[in-house]
C-alpha cells in the first residue's frame, strides 16, 4: 500500500457537497447518490465530489475538523500527549485531496494547510522516535503495537520497518556467522 | 434584568474604542456616541442604531485610523493615518473632527509613528505615539504651541485629569506617569502597577485609565484588581477587587457620568461594577461571544442614553449594551438591597420597605443629622430611582448622570449628596412613533463592505469592495449554474445597491445620488430603487430568446418600489405596465409569479411599556399584465389587491418575508419563528427558530421555504453574527417543517403534528394541483390510524372515537373498526361505525342535495330516474371538483370492498373462529330470507369476503338507498355501504339463500325495531352464523326504515324515495 493507494480508498467517504446543478438519484454501484437539488447540500463520495467540483458543479463543505480552530485544537492535543492521537477517518489523505481539489472551499487554506503539515510532521517525528525505539530494543522486544495510525503513516512507516528488520537480521546473521 | 443586548456588527475586528463625550451631555441635543477601529471609520451610534433599528452612520477617516478617538464638548480628537499612494509616504496624524461634521477632518499635529492613544478638554489635545512620545497641544493654536516629551515605553491609554491639571498616561512597562498639563511636566512615576508585556495588541490588556469624576482619584486596571491612586501624593488607595478574580488581569476601566460607579473588564471578558465610595462589588456579568479565536472587550462606557447602562465593545466587530448594569435600587453598601428586581411594578409599591433597612444604619451613623436625601429615598424618590421613573415617562431636568454645573465645578467635593433634585413638574415629550425602518428580505445591511444584496432560492447577488484595490463588484451566482453561469459586474461607478433574482431575469438598481441619499437618510422611505434622478436600474434578462435553449416567455415581471411609495411594474423586456401607489409605508416586499406581496404597517399601539407595537399588514397586488383592468373590485371581488393581516408577536418585528415554492406567503419574524400562509387563509407556524439558536449573538437568516419536493425551510446559520459572511459562501442549513406544539417529545404530538402537516399539504394540493391529493389521504389515514391505535392501547376510548371522525375514507372507518374489535373493545368499534355511517349519509345527503334539488320534480315523474341519478353522479364525480370531496366517501367504499374481496378471503377462514364472536348478533327471526333475494353476484362476492367484526346497529339509517335503485338497475355499478357489508355470510349459507333467491321477489325491509335489535344483541355470543348472514343481506339490500335525527329538509328527498321505491316494489 502505497500513498496513492490511501488517497484512493479516502475517496470512498463521504462528503457534504453544495450542488450547483439540479439532477435525479444517481445509482451508483456503492449506492445511489442524490436527488441534488441547487444549493441544498447533499452527501456523496469524496471521488464524485471532486469530480463534480472540476466541472464546476458544486462547492465542497470541508468536514467540521478542517478549520483553523479545530486543527489548532488537534494539534495542541498531539503535542500534549506523548502516543498519537486519534485524527478523523483519513484524515491527511482527505485535506490533501480538498486542499488540492476544493481549495477555494476552505477557509483560510494556507493556515489549514500549515496547521495540517505541523500535524503531520509531529506524529511523523513521533512515530520515528518510537521505531527507533523498538528497533533498538529488538532483542527484547518483539512486537509492538501502533494504534490511532493513519494509513498514510503505516504506508510510511512499512517500508522502513521492514528494511530496517530486514537490515537488522543482515547484521545479526553476520554477527553469527562472524563469531562462529 | 441585567441582560446583554443583541449584538450589533461594528468595525473590521482588532481593538475598538468607544467614545462618549466627556463634556456636558446635556448640551447635545440628540445623545451618540462614537466607535473608531483600525479601518479608516468613525461609527456615529444612536440609540437607534445600538439597538439595530437603524444603521450607524459612518464617516471615512484617511486611509486608516488607529483606534483612539476622544470627545469633549465640540472637539473630537483621533489618530488617523494617510497614506500617498504616488509616494509611497504614510503620515500618522492627530486630528480634530466636530460633532458637527464627522467627514470634515483638521489636522492637529503629526507624529512620528501611529498614535496609540488620545484625549482632549475643550482646549487641551494629548496624543501617546508608538515612538514613546507625548504631545500636548492647544487647540486653535499654532503648531509652536505643540509641547513634546518623551517617556520610558509605548503609551497604552493616556487621560486628563477632570481639572485638567494633570495627564496620567499608562505605558508598556506597566508604569503610569503623571505629567502636568502646563508643560507636561513629568510629576512622578508609579511603577510596576501591572504586568509589563510587548506590544499594543488584543492579546494584551489595554489598561485604559480612568479618573474619578472629582479628580481625587485615579483608577488603574491591573492584574486581579483595579488600582486606584489618591491624587494626594499619589498613594495607593484601596483597591477594586472581585473574588474570584484574583488571578484575571482588568484591561478596561469607565467611571459613570454620576461619579458614583466604576466598571472594568477583564481579559476573559468579566465585566465587574464597583460603587466607588466604598469598594463595594455589585456585579460580574460574563460577556460571551461564539466567534472563532478569542474575542476580548476593547472598549466599555456607560451608555449616555441610560445611565444605568453599559455599551461593551469587543475585538470580532460586536458592539453590545449591558441592560441595568447599574441596578436601579442599589444604595450605599447594603448588597441585600441588591437582591430585589427592580422591573417589576411591585417594587415601586414595596420601595419604601426594601429601602428601610439601609436608612436605617445610615441614621445610626449620623443620627442627629436631618439628611434630606435619605428622607427622599425613603419614599422611592432616591436619585438612582429616576430611572425607573423614566420608564413611565417622566424626565428628570437635572438627571443623574449628567452633572449639573455645580458638579463638575468644585472637584473636591464629594457627590454623595450633590443629587439635583428630581423636579416633578417638568413637561413630559411627546415622542413621534416612528415607522420601522424598510429593508429588502434576503440581504444584508448596507453599511458593511461586502453584503448581500440578495440570497434567495434562485441564487445569490453579492457586493464586494475590494479597499485596498478601490475596486467595487457584483457577482450574481445562480444556485444552478445550467441557468446562467456566475456573472461579474463592475460596479465602481453604477453603484448598485439592491438586487433581487429569479431564473429569468437578475434586477439590480442603484440609489439615487450620494450628496441626495444623504440628505434622505432620515427620512428614508427608499425601499428598492429611486427610479428618478442619478438612481438606474439594470436588468439583465438572463432567459432570452436569443439563447437557443431557452424559450421566451413573459411570465414575470420587475417591481420597483420608489420612495414615493410608487410601485413601477416593468415587464422583463422592459414594458412599464403598471404604476401603482401603496398607501402606506412600506416595510419590504417580495414577488410571485404575478403577485406582488407588500408588507406594511398600519397602525401602533402601545403593548408594551417600552416599546410600540406595530399592526403589520400584507398587500398583494395582482398584476395580471393582460386584463388587470378586467379585474374589477366589487362587494364579490377584491379586485387586483387583496390585504391580510401578518403575524407579528409583541416586541418582535418583521425580519423576512417571502413566497413559497407553491406562492404561499412565508414570513419570519425576529425572534426566529417561520410562519406560512396556508392556502385557506390561516397563518401557521412552522419553525421555531429560537430553539435553534445556540448563542444569543447567533441568528438565523432564512433563505427560502420550500413545499416541493417535501416542506423544508432553508436558512444560514449565522454563528456570531446576524447575516452571512461573504468572503466564504456558508453552507445552508435545511430544516423540516416543524410546529410548536405542546410536549413535542411525545408520540402523541409527533403524530399529531403530522396529521396537521398532511392537512396542510392536502390543503396547498387542493389549492395547487388535487394529483397528490389520493397520496396525501393515504398517509393521512395512515396517520390516523397510528393515532388510533395509541389511544386504544391508552384506553382512551372517547379520543379514538373522535379520532374516526377524521377519517375520510370508509375504508378507514373499516380499518379502525377492525383495529378496534381487535382489541376487545365492542364499544368503541360500534361507536366508531356509527360514526361511519353517519358520514355515509352525510356525504350522500351532500351529494344528493347537489342532485336532487333539479331532479325532485323528475324523480316523482319518471320511474327510470335511478339510472338518470347514477349518470348524473358519475359525471360530477369527473367534473365536479367540489362534488369530489363528498363522493370520494362512495367511491372509496365501493372500490375498497372490491378489494378486500380479494385480499381477504383466504384469512377469512383461518380467523373465522376468533371473529364469530363478535359476528353473531342477530337472530334469523329478525330477517325473513326473502330480504336478501335481491343481491347481485358482484355484491354477493363482495360481500362473501369482508370480515367484519361490527356488530351492526339496525336503527342506522341506510344511507345506500339512492345506490340501491341504481343496484337494481345495473348490478355491476353497485356502490355499497362496506358497514352494510360487515356483516359476513358464510359460503355454505350463502348458496342457499340463492337458491331461495330465484324464488323471492325483491323486498325491502321496513319492520326492524329496536326492540328487536336489542333482542339480538342480548343473543351477541349465542354462536349462530345465520343471524348474521340473514342481516347482512338485509343492510345490504337496503333497509330504508329508520333515519337518524335530521331537519326535515334533509330527510324530505329521502322520503320521496322511499315512496318511489316502495311503489317499484310489488310486495309491497
Amino acid at each position: 500500500m502505497n500513498a496513492r493507494k490511501c488517497e484512493f480508498m479516502a475517496q470512498n467517504l463521504e462528503i457534504e457537497i453544495v450542488p450547483r446543478i439540479t439532477e435525479r438519484v444517481i445509482h451508483l454501484i456503492s449506492g445511489d447518490v442524490g436527488p441534488f437539488e441547487a444549493s441544498i447540500p447533499a452527501k456523496v463520495p469524496v471521488w464524485m465530489a471532486t469530480m463534480l467540483k472540476r466541472k464546476h458543479h458544486c462547492h465542497i463543505v470541508c468536514p467540521e475538523w478542517m478549520t483553523v480552530d479545530e486543527l489548532k485544537q488537534i494539534l495542541a492535543a498531539e503535542n500534549e500527549i506523548m502516543p498519537l492521537t486519534q485524527l478523523p477517518d483519513f484524515f491527511f489523505e482527505l485535506s490533501h485531496i480538498l486542499v488540492r481539489e476544493a481549495h477555494d472551499d476552505i477557509k483560510d487554506v494556507d493556515q489549514v494547510k500549515s496547521l495540517i503539515q505541523d500535524i503531520y510532521d509531529k506524529r511523523e517525528a513521533k512515530l520515528r522516535t518510537s521505531t527507533l525505539e523498538f528497533l533498538s530494543k529488538q532483542r527484547s522486544v518483539t512486537h509492538a503495537r501502533m494504534s490511532a495510525v493513519q494509513p498514510i503513516e503505516i504506508a510510511g512507516a512499512r517500508t522502513t520497518l521492514k528494511a530496517c528488520r530486514q537490515l537488522s537480521l543482515v547484521i545479526r546473521n553476520h554477527q553469527q556467522t562472524t563469531q562462529h | 434584568m441585567t441582560e446583554f443586548t443583541s449584538i450589533q456588527k461594528l468595525h473590521e475586528g482588532g481593538i475598538v474604542k468607544i467614545c462618549i463625550d466627556s463634556g456636558d451631555c446635556q448640551k447635545t441635543i440628540e445623545k451618540k456616541f462614537l466607535t473608531c477601529g483600525t479601518d479608516g471609520k468613525i461609527m456615529v451610534w444612536t440609540e437607534q442604531a445600538l439597538l439595530g433599528i437603524s444603521s450607524p452612520e459612518v464617516a471615512n477617516i484617511g486611509d486608516s485610523t488607529s483606534s483612539c478617538i476622544a470627545w469633549m464638548g465640540n472637539n473630537i480628537c483621533l489618530g488617523y493615518r494617510i497614506y500617498d499612494l504616488i509616494s509611497g509616504v504614510e503620515q500618522n496624524l492627530v486630528g480634530r473632527v466636530s460633532p458637527s461634521d464627522y467627514t470634515r477632518i483638521s489636522e492637529l499635529f503629526s507624529v512620528q509613528l501611529e498614535a496609540t492613544c488620545v484625549d482632549v478638554t475643550d482646549s487641551l489635545v494629548v496624543a501617546g505615539a508608538s515612538d514613546f512620545s507625548i504631545k500636548l497641544a492647544k487647540i486653535g493654536e499654532s503648531v509652536e504651541s505643540i509641547t513634546r516629551m518623551e517617556i520610558d515605553s509605548e503609551p497604552l491609554s493616556l487621560k486628563f485629569d477632570p481639572n485638567a491639571e494633570f495627564v496620567a498616561v499608562s505605558s508598556l512597562n506597566g508604569a503610569v506617569s503623571i505629567l502636568s498639563t502646563t508643560n507636561l511636566e513629568h510629576i512622578t512615576d508609579i511603577k510596576d502597577i501591572f504586568l509589563h508585556f510587548g506590544a499594543v495588541d488584543v492579546k494584551n490588556p489595554l489598561c485604559q485609565l480612568s479618573w474619578s469624576k472629582s479628580g481625587s482619584e485615579l483608577f488603574v486596571p491591573a492584574k486581579g484588581a483595579v488600582k486606584s491612586f489618591k491624587r494626594d501624593g499619589w498613594k495607593a488607595n484601596e483597591s477594586f477587587k472581585v473574588q474570584g478574580c484574583e488571578n484575571e488581569v482588568f484591561s478596561t476601566s469607565a467611571v459613570s457620568p454620576c461619579g458614583k460607579y466604576l466598571a472594568s473588564s477583564t481579559m476573559k471578558n468579566k465585566i465587574c461594577l464597583w460603587e466607588i465610595s466604598s469598594r463595594c462589588h455589585i456585579l460580574t456579568k460574563n460577556y460571551e461571544r461564539n466567534t472563532s479565536g478569542t474575542t476580548v472587550i476593547t472598549s466599555l462606557e456607560f451608555s449616555p442614553f441610560k445611565a444605568s447602562d453599559l455599551i461593551i465593545a469587543d475585538s470580532d466587530d460586536g458592539i453590545c449594551t449591558l441592560k441595568e448594569a447599574v441596578p436601579s435600587l442599589s444604595i450605599s453598601s447594603q448588597e441585600n438591597v441588591l437582591e430585589s428586581d427592580p422591573e417589576d411594578d411591585e417594587v415601586i409599591l414595596n420601595r419604601s420597605s426594601v429601602i428601610r433597612a439601609p436608612l436605617e444604619e445610615m441614621e445610626e451613623d449620623s443620627r442627629m443629622s436631618c439628611d434630606l436625601g435619605a428622607i427622599k429615598k425613603r419614599y422611592g424618590f432616591d436619585k438612582i430611582g429616576t430611572n425607573e421613573l423614566e420608564e413611565y415617562g417622566f424626565h428628570s431636568v437635572a438627571r443623574d448622570g449628567f452633572p449639573s454645573e455645580e458638579g463638575t465645578g468644585s472637584g473636591t467635593n464629594n457627590s454623595k449628596f450633590n443629587d439635583a433634585p428630581l423636579n416633578f413638574y417638568s413637561k413630559a415629550e411627546f415622542k413621534m412613533k416612528s415607522i420601522p425602518s424598510n429593508f429588502v428580505s434576503g440581504s444584508s445591511p448596507s453599511d458593511s463592505s461586502q453584503k448581500y444584496l440578495k440570497w434567495n432560492r434562485f441564487g445569490c447577488i453579492r457586493s464586494c469592495v475590494n479597499s485596498r484595490e478601490k475596486t467595487k463588484s457584483i457577482e450574481i451566482e445562480f444556485h444552478d449554474a445550467t441557468i446562467h453561469p456566475e456573472i461579474v459586474i463592475d460596479n465602481g461607478e453604477t453603484i448598485y445597491q439592491l438586487g433581487d433574482i429569479s431564473n429569468c431575469a437578475v434586477a439590480l438598481a442603484s440609489m439615487e445620488d450620494k450628496e441626495k441619499e444623504k440628505k434622505m437618510k432620515n427620512c428614508e422611505e427608499l425601499e428598492e430603487v429611486e427610479v428618478q434622478g442619478t438612481s438606474e436600474m439594470l436588468v439583465l434578462h438572463v432567459g432570452t430568446w436569443d439563447s437557443e435553449s431557452r424559450r421566451w416567455k413573459i411570465t414575470s415581471l420587475v417591481a420597483a418600489i420608489t420612495c414615493k411609495r410608487n410601485v413601477r411594474i416593468f415587464t422583463l423586456t422592459g414594458i412599464q405596465r403598471q404604476i401603482v401607489t401603496h398607501p402606506g409605508p412600506i416595510l419590504t416586499a417580495t414577488a410571485y409569479q404575478n403577485s406582488i406581496a407588500i408588507a406594511s404597517v398600519t397602525g401602533t399601539f402601545a403593548e408594551g411599556v417600552t416599546q410600540d407595537q406595530y399592526q403589520h399588514v400584507i398587500h398583494v397586488y395582482e398584476m395580471n399584465s393582460n386584463n388587470w383592468y378586467r379585474n374589477l373590485a366589487s362587494s364579490t371581488s377584491v379586485g387586483g389587491v387583496a390585504t391580510y393581516g401578518l403575524p407579528v408577536p409583541k416586541g418582535e418585528k418583521l425580519e423576512w418575508m417571502s413566497y413559497t415554492t407553491n406562492g404561499n406567503l412565508a414570513v419570519m419574524n425576529s425572534d426566529y419563528t417561520v410562519s406560512v400562509r396556508a392556502p385557506c387563509g390561516m397563518w401557521m407556524p412552522i419553525f421555531d427558530g429560537s430553539s435553534s439558536v445556540r448563542a444569543q449573538s447567533d441568528a438565523i437568516w432564512p433563505i427560502s421555504v420550500v413545499e416541493t419536493p417535501s416542506h423544508q425551510i432553508r436558512y444560514v446559520y449565522c454563528r456570531g453574527q446576524k447575516y452571512p459572511i461573504v468572503s466564504l459562501k456558508p453552507t445552508p442549513t435545511i430544516s423540516q417543517w416543524r410546529l410548536p406544539l405542546c410536549n413535542p417529545d411525545s408520540d402523541k404530538s409527533k403524530l399529531e403534528e403530522d396529521l396537521l402537516l398532511n392537512e396542510l399539504r392536502q390543503s396547498d394540493a387542493l389549492a395547487n394541483d388535487t394529483t397528490k391529493l389520493e397520496n396525501l389521504q393515504k398517509s393521512q389515514l395512515a396517520t390516523i390510524v397510528k393515532m388510533f391505535a395509541l389511544a386504544c392501547k391508552s384506553d382512551r376510548d372517547s379520543r379514538a372515537a373522535e379520532l374516526a371522525n377524521l377519517v375520510t375514507s370508509a375504508k378507514g372507518i373499516q380499518l379502525l373498526c377492525d383495529y378496534a374489535s381487535k382489541n376487545r373493545k365492542t364499544t368503541l368499534s360500534e361507536k366508531v361505525a356509527a360514526i361511519g355511517r353517519e358520514k355515509v349519509w352525510m356525504t350522500s345527503v351532500a351529494a344528493e342535495k347537489l342532485t336532487s334539488r333539479t331532479q325532485d320534480l323528475n324523480e316523482v315523474l319518471r320511474p327510470s330516474r335511478i339510472s338518470l341519478n347514477r349518470n348524473r353522479s358519475s359525471i360530477t364525480r369527473k367534473d365536479d371538483l367540489s362534488v369530489l370531496s363528498t363522493q370520494s366517501f362512495v367511491d372509496n367504499d365501493f372500490s375498497s370492498s372490491i378489494v378486500r374481496s380479494v385480499s381477504v378471503k383466504e384469512s377469512r377462514i383461518v380467523n373465522s373462529a376468533e371473529e364469530d364472536v363478535g359476528d353473531d348478533l342477530f337472530d334469523d327471526d329478525d330477517v325473513p330470507d326473502s330480504q336478501a333475494s335481491h343481491v347481485d353476484s358482484t355484491l354477493n362476492e363482495s360481500m362473501l369476503s369482508n370480515v367484519t367484526h361490527i356488530p351492526m346497529e339496525r336503527v342506522g339509517r341506510n344511507p345506500f338507498k339512492r345506490d340501491l335503485g341504481t343496484s337494481i338497475e345495473s348490478q355491476m355499478d353497485v356502490s355499497i355501504s362496506v358497514f352494510d357489508q360487515l356483516e359476513m355470510v358464510p359460503d355454505c349459507k350463502r348458496r342457499r339463500e340463492e337458491e331461495t333467491q330465484k324464488t323471492a321477489p325483491t323486498k325491502k325491509q321496513v319492520k326492524l325495531s329496536f326492540q328487536r335489535c336489542f333482542s339480538a344483541r342480548e343473543r351477541e355470543h349465542s354462536g349462530d352464523c345465520e343471524t348474521i348472514r340473514s342481516h347482512s343481506i338485509l343492510i345490504v339490500a337496503g333497509s330504508q326504515r329508520a333515519f337518524p335525527p335530521s331537519t326535515s329538509e334533509l330527510c324530505q328527498p329521502r322520503k320521496k324515495r322511499i315512496g318511489n321505491s316502495g311503489s317499484n316494489n310489488t310486495n309491497k
